[in-house]
């Protein structure tokens, strides 16, 4: 089983210069980031409102990568968040998810993560 | 009695530099919604329920913007810890324009909504400001400046919701 640890270790090679929401994963990366100045470590402001906050952010900041790491229940929250959306999110807003128990598995982006 | 003009309310927001009207769709303000619809310098972000658009709004603001989030009575006493976590928490300078629903000018209140909606607003220690017309719009100025200054969500409740907003004009 990967840890959150591990897996954010692992995006972090691939990171580029995206703006990083890192949801509840936070306190590991923290000490794994190398652009804290890019970083956006909420801690937990209340459940289900990460995915909008990060919507939100992307919209303010099109021309940002904007990268989220939500959580199972907060991605089940927020999941009516896109539905009723007519805007159309920024192409470089995506969002993943992990479980406590299993690998991390992406559930869904807001839109096709850009190339 | 004068009523609250959406033309008026759309003067408010854009000379306050809104950029963003963070909303949930409800007939009361569909008039509104069309003008801020044609409305070049404004964008509309709808939300599926309230509670979205306080992270929406905390979103918009940490990346440099200026939403005003619009919604209704209802809606804001449902989202209850999203104003607490993503507003009040993260020190969010946001104006929520709230539809006052059941509002009476005479006291006599029949809509538990309306009878709520401003003990809510103590138990949260949010202040706001009560706009019933157009007389009274530059209370919206007065609640941007507040939200600005004291980094914090600031209410104006929407008293005339069943008179303006819904007039063709």
């Amino acid at each position: 089983m990967m840890k959150t640890a591990e897996m954010l270790e692992a995006f972090n090679k691939h990171r580029g210069d995206a703006v990083v929401i890192p949801g509840r994963g936070g306190r590991f990366w923290v000490g794994i980031s190398d652009q804290p100045d890019r970083d956006l470590p909420l801690g937990d402001p209340a459940m289900g409102g990460h995915a909008s906050f990060a919507l939100g952010l992307a919209l303010a900041l099109p021309d940002e990568r904007v990268v989220l790491f939500d959580s199972e229940g907060d991605v089940l929250m927020g999941m009516a968040r896109c539905p009723p959306s007519r805007i159309k999110p920024p192409a470089t807003c995506t969002t993943s998810c992990w479980t406590t128990v299993s690998m991390p598995r992406p559930v869904g982006s807001l839109s096709p993560t850009p190339k | 009695m004068a009523e609250l003009s959406p033309a008026r309310v759309l003067q408010e927001l854009k000379d306050n530099g809104v950029t963003h009207v963070v909303w949930l769709p409800d007939s009361e303000t569909n008039f509104l919604y069309v003008l801020m619809r044609d409305e070049p310098t404004i964008d509309l972000v709808p939300v599926s329920r309230e509670g979205h658009a306080f992270s929406t709004a905390a979103g918009l603001s940490a990346g440099g913007k200026k939403p005003v989030i619009l919604i209704q009575n209802t809606g804001m006493m449902e989202s209850g810890d999203s104003l607490r976590g993503w507003g009040i928490g993260m020190n969010i300078p946001v104006v929520m324009m709230v539809g006052y629903r059941g509002w009476t000018r005479h006291g006599v209140i029949n809509d538990t909504a309306a009878f709520y909606t401003e003990r809510f607003l103590h138990a949260f220690n949010v202040n706001y400001y009560l706009v019933e017309s157009d007389e009274d719009a530059d209370r919206i100025s007065i609640a941007f400046n507040e939200a600005a200054r004291e980094k914090r969500p600031v209410a104006v409740l929407v008293g005339d919701e069943y008179h303006g907003f819904n007039v063709s004009r």
